[in-house]
Parts: structure tokens; C-alpha cells; sequence
């Protein structure tokens, strides 16, 4: 039981922790497509981890089932999403960002 | 621990308020405003009222804010100039906080003041639940106790509807529809579309026994037929208008049918037989259930062929 307590509490945690990851990815990160990679992966795994938690202690198998196909689909529309921002922005021309810059210069289309 | 969620829902439903209200761009007050219908929705789940939170998210998040985006979208191909928060010259913005004080001093008059008769209804629906066909309360209240309101309710949706055809121009030709060329999203909303229906016709099964019901379940098919529009696959009954108002009356009708049976044999209007109540709740409910989906669907294809004829006008 307590075992059980510690690692929900770790799982919980840590999943708080990634989504505060992906958020702190979104707010710090230079351009459109590094942004998106960090709201669509860290978060993805951050829920992934919260389900796992729950699911820890859930007698009946239709809930964690149900749990589980929630991660599941949101795992599909948040990659979709993130593709389709990307597609967008790519095709709105939307340069992208050189390591070591802060903000994004129009000519790395040519480079 | 429960006071400490509360409380930061509270703070973060004032903050976003503030915000959607007080933002320079339009763009990003309509996404505070959908981060406030969401957020709205937790705290309907805080305040047990879990059917409230399942609409206010189907409908307040998700389909006013496709509507409101669509809006934004119009805004920006009709108009250059950008928004003023306070137009204090315009008369309408005096209007605006004449008629905000005024209901909120209604309001504020109608709180104030105690329930006169004091009567248990929560008990009285308990009591009565038996005989309304369904076990779970809000139905019973919505479909059965106060079914007046519930048809008045969806007349008010089709008079809606109705005004945004009228507001259409008229003398308009059906335009090809931009949708998205995707394979990616084409694929997933092929996994994606038997869900969704399958949700939505979860709901409205649902609704009968543990929330959900015909509203909730009409905002996921509304949803579904918005992302069929995206992909460009307009079918030919969007095309035709005969067809549009048929879809907004077809629930309104069942209702109206079922409620004037027994009027034949001379009972009260909306009275069903106790002993298929359920059935008959059911069978509203089904048609409400498309019909608020298609309304809520030609809400945002009305305004979408408007905007396509006037960005062709202007050149």
C-alpha cells in the first residue's frame, strides 16, 4: 500500500513536472516549430505519466481501459495538431530559427 | 486542499476574464475567451454539475469559439482598421454600460431577495422521478417536468438560425469551399469521424440514466460536421437550402408531434403516457440530437459562404 502511495506520488510529480517542461519549452523557445515540439511531446508524456498514476489504484478494467484510449487519442490530435500548426506555418513561409539566435532571420530559406 | 483548487480556479477565472476583456488583439481575447469556457467547465465540475461542465465545454469552448475565430477571420478580410477598446464618442458603447449595469443590478436585486414560497424541488424531482420515464434528474427535468422550456429553447436555435440565412446576401452563388489538402489530417479524421459520431450518440444514450443528453450530444455532431467541412467533403445536402431548413426543423417537429398526441386524447400538451415516457424521450431526443448538430453546423457554413463572396468582392 504504501509502495503504491510512493510511486503514484513520483508518477504524479513527474508528470506535473513535464508538463510544466512543455509549457516552459513554449514560452522560452525562439520560433513556431521548436515551440510546438516542446507542447506536443512533453505534454504528451506528462498525461501519459498522470494516467499511469491513476490507473495504479482503479479496481474496474472498463475505467483504465477508458483511461487509457483518453492518452491514446489525445497522443493522435496533439501530434495532428502540432502538424498541422507546422504545415501552416511552413506554408505561411514562417523562417526558422539558426542555434544560438533569439529571434528568426528571413534568410535561412537560402542558406 | 479542496478550498485551494477552488481558489485557484477562481483566480485563474477572473484572470482570464480580465484578459479576454481587456487585450489589445482581438485574436488573443477570443483565445482567453475559449480558455475561460474550459475553465468554466472545471469549475461546473467543482460545483457537481457535471451535465453544465460536459455543455459549456461542447458548446461554450468548443463551437463559440469556432464561430468566434470564424468571425475574426471575416473581420480581417472586411475591415484594416484595428479595433479601439473604448469608442467612448460611440453612442453604442454607452448603450453597451447602460444595459451591462442594468442587468447586473437586476441580478444583484433578484439574489438579494428571499424565495417567497419556499418549495423543495429537488425533492419533488426525486419524488417524481419514477414516472418520467428516466433515472437521471436533469433529463427528467428537461425532457419530461419542464418540457416547454426545452421546445422553446430549440425554436429560439432555429429562429437563430433562420436569422443568419436572412443575413446572408442574397443574391450570392454557391462557392467551391477552401478546405485543407492534408493527407496527414485527412487520415486521422478517418480514424477520428466513427468516434466522434459514436461519442455523440454515447451522449444522448447516456443522457437518459448519468449526464449528457440531446445539447451535448448535437455540439460533438456539430463538431463532426465542422471538421467534415475543413477536409472538403461538403455534401450536397449543404449545398441546398431546402435541405438546410429542413434538417433545423426535423427535431422541433418530432417534439412537437409527440408533445400534440395527446392532445387527441384530451390530455395537456406535452403529457406522455407513463408507460413509454422513456421511448418517447428517447425518440425527442434523437431528433434533437441532429438537429441541434446541423443548426449549430450552419451557424458557421452560413457565415462561411458569406465571407467567400464578400473576399471575392473586395478586391
Amino acid at each position: 500500500m504504501n509502495l503504491l502511495v510512493i510511486l503514484q506520488s513520483f508518477l504524479l510529480i513527474s508528470g506535473a513536472l513535464m508538463f510544466c517542461i512543455g509549457s516552459l519549452g513554449l514560452i522560452r523557445f525562439p520560433d513556431t516549430y521548436t515551440r510546438i515540439h516542446a507542447l506536443t511531446k512533453a505534454d504528451n508524456l506528462g498525461l501519459g505519466l498522470i494516467v499511469l498514476a491513476l490507473i495504479l489504484n482503479i479496481e474496474s478494467v472498463a475505467l483504465a481501459l477508458k483511461l487509457l484510449l483518453i492518452w491514446g487519442l489525445v497522443m493522435i490530435a496533439s501530434a495532428l495538431s502540432g502538424h498541422l500548426v507546422a504545415w501552416e506555418a511552413d506554408e505561411q513561409c514562417i523562417p526558422l530559427c539558426q542555434p544560438g539566435e533569439t529571434e528568426p532571420h528571413l534568410e535561412s530559406e537560402n542558406e | 486542499m479542496n478550498e485551494l483548487i477552488d481558489l485557484t480556479l477562481i483566480c485563474i477565472l477572473l484572470g482570464l476574464a480580465t484578459l479576454s476583456l481587456f487585450t489589445q488583439s482581438l485574436f488573443r481575447s477570443v483565445m482567453f475567451f475559449i480558455l475561460l469556457g474550459l475553465i468554466l467547465s472545471l469549475v461546473w465540475i467543482r460545483l457537481d454539475a457535471p451535465d453544465i461542465a460536459l455543455a459549456e465545454a461542447a458548446i461554450g469552448a468548443g463551437i463559440t469559439g469556432i464561430l468566434l475565430l470564424d468571425a475574426l477571420a471575416h473581420l480581417r478580410a472586411t475591415s484594416n482598421t484595428p479595433p479601439q477598446l473604448l469608442q467612448l464618442k460611440q453612442p453604442r458603447f454607452w448603450l453597451a454600460l447602460l444595459s451591462g449595469t442594468g442587468v447586473i443590478l437586476a441580478l444583484g436585486l433578484a439574489v438579494s431577495e428571499p424565495l417567497s414560497p419556499v418549495v423543495a424541488l429537488d425533492l419533488k424531482v426525486s419524488e417524481n422521478l419514477a414516472e418520467s420515464g428516466v433515472t437521471h434528474p436533469i433529463t427528467a427535468i428537461l425532457l419530461n417536468f419542464r418540457s416547454y422550456d426545452t421546445l422553446l429553447e430549440v425554436a429560439v436555435l432555429v429562429l437563430a438560425a433562420l436569422v443568419a440565412l436572412t443575413l446572408r446576401q442574397s443574391d450570392e452563388h454557391p462557392v467551391a469551399n477552401e478546405f485543407l489538402p492534408n493527407q496527414l489530417l485527412h487520415a486521422c479524421l478517418k480514424l477520428f469521424f466513427p468516434m466522434i459520431f459514436l461519442v455523440s450518440m454515447y451522449l444522448l444514450w447516456a443522457g437518459s440514466t448519468q449526464p449528457g443528453g440531446a445539447f451535448q450530444a448535437g455540439a460533438v455532431l456539430a463538431s463532426a460536421f465542422v471538421l467534415f467541412y475543413l477536409v472538403g467533403l461538403k455534401t450536397q445536402l449543404a449545398q441546398n437550402e431546402h435541405y438546410l431548413k429542413r434538417g433545423w426543423i426535423f427535431g422541433l417537429a418530432i417534439f412537437v408531434l409527440v408533445g400534440a398526441v395527446p392532445l387527441l386524447q384530451g390530455q395537456p400538451f406535452l403529457t406522455y403516457p407513463d408507460a413509454h415516457a422513456g421511448v418517447l424521450i428517447l425518440l425527442i431526443e434523437l431528433g434533437l440530437t441532429l438537429s441541434i448538430g446541423w443548426i449549430l453546423f450552419s451557424l458557421f457554413l452560413l457565415s462561411q459562404s458569406a465571407s467567400t463572396f464578400q473576399k471575392k468582392d473586395t478586391p
